[in-house]
C-alpha cells in the first residue's frame, strides 16, 4: 500500500483552488467596499439633513470621505493581508459544487505525511473532479445588493445638494429649559457692556489694556455658555472677575480728582486763572484744556507784574507730587519757568502741552466712566442672573416639596387638607412658614443682593424635641396572654390534671412520626427534583 | 492502486445491496432499520431495537441471521433470567476415567449474533453480564476468560411502552449500543405487502448471501475510509453539541438536557459515517455521512433532564435542531 506521488493532482487542486479563491476575496472586497459607500453616504447624507434641520458644527464633508477612505484602506490591507485561505476556498467549491465535501477533505490529505492507498484515491477522484470545475461558474463575481442601496443613497445626496442653503428649519427649544440660557434682557446688557467698553478703548489707549482684558474674559465666558461649557455660577463669576478688572482704572481716577481739586485750590487766587480753576473745580477738564489754551494765547497781552504773578502761582501749583498728572505738572513747571524769564513763546508751547495733557487726562475720564457704566451694567447682569437662578432653585424646592407631601399624603393618610396648607406655604415663597429652610433665603431682599444669605441653622433641640417619644403606658394596651407552660405547670401544682401522665405525648413524638413518614423519591430522581426545587424556590431578592 | 480502491469499494456495495435484496424478501418497508442494522454489523457495533409489539422487530434480527452465514442465539430475556443462563456456566463433567472435573458450559451469548429480545425484562444483574460481551468481546466466569468468536453483534430489542414490571437500561448499556433504531408502525401500502406475503400456504424466505469471512473483509475495508479533518471537527461539533453547559451546547440541550453524548458517541458517527460513504461510492467520509448516522448514533446517549422528561422531548427533536444549527466548517 505504498501511497503514489500524485503531485500532478495536487498541482491541479491548488491550481483551482486558487482561482476560487481570487473569486472569492473579489466577491468580500466587492461586499466591504459596498458597506463603506453605504456608511459613508448614510452619514453624509444625515449631517446634511441635520444640518438643514437644525444648527450644527458639521465637520467638512471632505474631511469625511478623505478618514473614511483611508480606514476603509487600511482595513482592506489588513483583511488582505495574510497567506492564501484554500481551505476555505475548498469548502466553498464544495458547498458550490455540492461535492459531498469531496475538494475540502482532499486539500487536507494532501497536506498530511501519512498517506495510504485511500487517501491518494481520494486526491485522485478530487483531482478529476477539480479538472471539470469553472471557478468563475462557481463563485460568480457579483454586485452585492447593498450597493444598490448605496446608490440610491447617492442620488440623495445629489438631490439635497442641490436643495438651496438656508437657515436651519428648527432651533434649539432647549433654551427654554436650560438655566445656563441667557434672557433676551441679559443678552441686550451684554450687548450694551460690550459697546461701552468698545467705546472706552476708543477714547483712551491706557484704559484699552483693562477694558481689553476684560472684553476678552467676557467674550470667552459666552463662547463657553453657548457651548454649554460654562454653568451659571462659572459665569457669575466670570462676570465679576471682569468687573474687577474694569474697575481697577478708579483708584487712580480718584487720586486724579483730588489731585485736581488741589490744583484749582492753587491757582484759583488769580483772576487770569479763575475761570481755569473753576473749570477743573468742576471736573470739567475738556472746559480747562481751552481756557489754558486762550490764557497762552493771551500771554502777549500781559505785562511782566502779571506774568510773574502767574509764574509763582503755576510754579506753586506744579510743586504737587502728583504721580497721576505727571505730565501735566511738568508742562505747568515749564510755563512757570517761561513766564519767570519772559520768555512768552516757551510759556505758550508749555501752556499748550498742559492744554494736550488736560485733554488726555479728561479722554481718560471719559473711557473710566465709560468702563464704570460697564461696570455696572455687569452688576446689573449678576443680580438678574443670581435672581434667575434662585428663581430655579426655589421652584425646584418647592415641586420636591409637593411631591414629597404628596408621598408623604399617600404613605401616611395625611388629611389632605394639611397636605395642600403645606404645599401651598411653599409656593407662596413665605420664609416665616420653613423656619431656617433654605426656601427661606428666597426673599426679595436677597435677590436684589444677589447673594446667598443663609437663615438660622435648625438648632439640635428642636430636632430632639421634634424626636421625643412619649412613654406614657397606653390604658388601652392588651394584656399578653399567659404562657401555656404556665398553665400547665398550674394544672399540676394544683393536682387537678385529668389525664395520665403516660398518656401525654410529647411534642417531639410528632415531629418523629412526621420525619419517618415522608414520601419515598427514587434515587436516579432525587438529584432532579432537588434541581427542580432550588430552580422553584423564591429568590432573595424577590 | 486506484483500480484495487475502486474494486474494494465496489465489492462492498455490492455485497451490502444483496443482503438488502436478500433481507427484503421477508421485510416489507423498514429499509432504514434494515441498513441500520447492517451498517452496525459492520461497524463492530450492537443495536437496540425500539418498538411497539407486533411490528417485525425479532422478524428483522432471525431474516438478518438467516441471511448471514453466521450463529444465531435468540435470549428471551425475563425477569428470572440469570447471569449464568447467557454466559454460561461450569458444570460438574465425569470423564470416562470416572473423574470429576468441572467443565464450562457455553451460554447463548457465545455465537455470532445474539438476539436479546426484550432486553429490558431483565434485571439489571443479568443485563450487565451482557456489558463485557458487547464492549470486550469476553466472557469471564470465574477467573477464566473466555473470547467470542468474531464477528459478535447483539441485537437487543426493547417494548417502550410496557414499563411495568421492566428494568430500564443503565446509561452505560445503552452507551455501548452503536445504534438505538426506531421501528415505526407500517406504512398502509406496506400493510398490503406484509398480508400478502405472509397470510399464504408458504411464507418467503431469504437464503444465506454472506459468509463470515466476507463480513470481516467488508468491516476492514469500512476501517480503512479515511475522514479528513474539518469533517471530523463536525463530528465532534455535533456530539459536544449535546453537552448542557458548554460553550458548544445548542440551546435546547441547556434546557432539556442533563448529560450529552460520551466520546463513544462521535466515533459512532465517524465509523458510521465511514460505511454510509462506502455505499456512496465514496472514497472518503463527507459530512453528509456524519448527519446521516447522528439521530440512531446518539438519540440513546443524551440524557434528559427533569424538564425534558416532563415535557417527553424527542431526543430526536434535539438532534434536528442540533444538525441545522452547527456550520459545517469554522471561518
Amino acid at each position: 500500500m505504498a501511497p503514489s506521488n500524485g503531485n500532478s493532482e495536487q498541482l491541479v487542486i491548488s491550481g483551482i483552488l486558487a482561482r476560487i479563491d481570487r473569486q472569492v476575496r473579489v466577491n468580500r472586497v466587492l461586499d466591504h467596499l459596498s458597506i463603506a459607500v453605504s456608511l459613508l453616504l448614510a452619514t453624509l447624507v444625515s449631517l446634511k439633513i441635520i444640518g438643514m434641520l437644525v444648527p450644527i458644527a458639521a465637520p467638512s464633508p471632505l474631511l469625511i470621505v478623505g478618514i473614511s477612505t483611508a480606514a476603509f484602506l487600511g482595513f482592506l490591507g489588513w483583511s488582505q493581508y495574510g497567506a492564501q485561505h484554500l481551505g476555505q476556498a475548498a469548502a466553498v467549491a464544495d458547498a458550490r459544487g455540492n461535492l459531498h465535501d469531496e475538494i475540502k477533505s482532499a486539500y487536507w490529505f494532501m497536506h498530511q505525511e501519512h498517506r495510504t492507498m485511500w487517501t491518494d484515491a481520494q486526491v485522485e477522484r478530487a483531482a478529476l473532479t477539480a479538472r471539470g470545475l469553472q471557478p468563475k461558474g462557481l463563485v460568480p463575481t457579483v454586485v452585492p445588493q447593498r450597493f444598490w442601496g448605496a446608490l440610491g443613497l447617492g442620488a440623495i445626496l445629489m438631490f439635497l445638494s442641490w436643495v438651496p442653503a438656508g437657515p436651519p428649519l428648527l432651533t434649539f427649544t432647549r433654551a427654554l429649559a436650560d438655566p445656563t440660557r441667557l434672557t433676551a434682557d441679559q443678552e441686550e446688557q451684554f450687548e450694551e457692556i460690550r459697546s461701552l467698553m468698545e467705546q472706552a478703548q476708543e477714547l483712551e489707549d491706557e484704559a484699552d489694556q483693562l477694558s481689553a482684558d476684560a472684553q476678552q474674559r467676557l467674550e470667552e465666558a459666552m463662547r463657553q455658555l453657548a457651548a454649554d461649557e460654562l454653568s451659571m455660577e462659572e459665569l457669575l463669576r466670570e462676570l465679576r472677575e471682569a468687573q474687577n478688572a474694569l474697575q481697577e482704572g478708579n483708584l487712580d481716577m480718584a487720586a486724579m480728582q483730588e489731585a485736581l481739586e488741589d490744583l484749582a485750590q492753587d491757582l484759583e487766587g488769580n483772576t487770569e486763572f479763575q475761570d481755569l480753576a473753576e473749570a477743573m473745580q468742576n471736573q470739567n477738564l475738556a472746559e480747562a484744556a481751552e481756557l489754558m489754551r486762550q490764557l497762552a494765547e493771551n500771554l502777549a497781552n500781559m505785562d511782566s507784574q502779571q506774568l510773574q504773578e502767574m509764574s509763582e502761582l503755576l510754579q506753586q501749583a506744579a510743586q504737587g507730587d502728583q504721580q497721576s498728572m505727571q505730565e501735566l505738572m511738568e508742562a505747568l513747571q515749564e510755563a512757570a519757568e517761561a513766564m519767570s524769564d519772559e520768555q512768552l513763546a516757551d510759556a505758550q508751547q508749555a501752556m499748550q502741552e498742559a492744554a494736550d495733557a488736560m485733554e488726555a487726562m479728561s479722554q481718560r475720564m471719559d473711557a473710566q466712566e465709560m468702563m464704570n457704566q460697564a461696570s455696572q451694567q455687569m452688576q446689573a447682569m449678576q443680580q438678574s442672573m443670581s435672581q434667575q437662578q434662585l428663581a430655579q432653585q426655589m421652584q425646584q424646592m418647592m415641586s420636591s416639596e409637593q411631591t414629597g407631601a404628596e408621598s408623604q399624603q399617600g404613605a401616611m393618610a395625611m388629611p389632605s387638607d394639611e397636605v395642600q396648607k403645606t404645599a401651598g406655604s411653599g409656593e407662596s415663597g413665605d420664609p416665616s412658614d420653613q423656619q431656617g429652610g433654605p426656601a427661606g433665603h428666597a426673599t426679595s431682599e436677597a435677590i436684589e443682593d444677589a447673594e446667598m444669605t443663609l437663615g438660622q441653622a435648625t438648632t439640635l433641640e428642636v430636632q430632639l424635641e421634634m424626636e421625643v417619644l412619649i412613654e406614657d403606658e397606653d390604658p388601652l394596651k392588651p394584656e399578653e396572654p399567659p404562657d401555656p407552660e404556665d398553665i400547665f405547670q398550674e394544672a399540676s401544682r394544683q393536682e387537678t390534671a385529668t389525664v395520665e401522665y403516660r398518656s401525654v405525648r410529647s411534642p417531639s413524638r410528632y415531629a418523629e412520626g412526621s420525619a419517618l413518614s415522608v414520601e419515598q423519591i427514587p434515587w436516579r430522581y432525587r438529584n432532579l427534583v432537588k434541581r427542580y426545587f432550588l430552580a422553584i424556590r423564591p429568590r432573595e431578592n424577590q | 492502486m486506484t483500480v484495487a480502491i475502486e474494486d474494494q469499494i465496489d465489492v462492498f456495495t455490492e455485497q451490502f445491496n444483496r443482503v438488502r435484496e436478500e433481507i427484503g424478501k421477508v421485510i416489507v418497508g423498514a429499509e432504514e432499520i434494515i441498513d441500520g442494522t447492517l451498517i452496525s454489523l459492520l461497524s463492530k457495533g450492537h443495536v437496540l431495537l425500539e418498538g411497539i409489539p407486533g411490528i417485525g422487530k425479532t422478524k428483522i434480527v432471525a431474516t438478518v441471521a438467516d441471511v448471514l452465514h453466521l450463529k444465531f442465539s435468540r435470549i428471551q430475556f425475563t425477569p428470572d433470567l440469570m447471569p449464568g443462563d447467557v454466559v454460561g456456566s461450569n458444570v460438574v463433567h465425569e470423564t470416562e476415567s470416572g473423574e470429576k472435573v468441572l467443565e464450562f458450559q457455553k451460554g447463548p451469548i457465545h455465537t455470532n449474533i445474539l438476539l436479546a429480545d426484550e432486553i429490558n425484562r431483565a434485571t439489571p444483574k443479568t443485563q450487565s453480564a451482557l456489558l463485557e460481551a458487547m464492549q470486550e468481546r469476553t466472557v469471564t466466569v470465574g477467573t477464566t476468560t473466555h473470547k467470542l468468536d468474531p464477528p459478535f453483534f447483539v441485537l437487543a430489542t426493547q417494548n417502550p411502552l410496557e414499563m411495568e414490571g421492566t428494568y430500564p437500561l443503565p446509561e452505560a448499556q445503552m452507551d455501548r449500543f452503536f445504534y438505538k433504531l426506531r421501528i415505526m408502525y407500517p406504512e398502509p401500502e406496506h400493510m398490503h405487502e406484509i398480508m400478502d406475503r405472509t397470510t399464504r400456504r408458504e411464507e418467503p424466505t431469504a437464503s444465506t448471501v454472506l459468509d463470515r469471512g466476507q463480513i470481516l473483509a467488508m468491516r476492514d475495508t469500512a476501517r480503512d475510509v479515511p475522514i479528513a479533518r474539518p469533517v471530523q471537527d463536525y463530528a465532534i461539533r455535533l456530539t459536544l453539541a449535546t453537552h448542557p453547559d458548554t460553550p458548544y451546547a445548542h440551546p435546547m440541550i441547556n434546557q432539556y438536557v442533563r448529560f450529552g453524548a460520551s466520546p463513544r458517541g462521535t466515533q459512532t458517527l465517524v465509523i458510521g459515517g465511514k460505511v454510509n460513504a462506502l455505499l456512496n461510492g465514496r472514497v472518503h467520509v463527507a459530512c453528509e455521512d456524519i448527519r446521516a448516522m447522528l439521530l440512531p448514533a446518539l438519540r440513546h446517549r443524551m440524557m434528559m433532564n427533569f424538564e425534558g422528561e416532563a415535557e417527553r422531548i424527542d431526543p430526536d427533536d434535539i438532534l434536528r435542531e442540533i444538525m441545522k444549527d452547527t456550520p459545517e466548517s469554522v471561518e
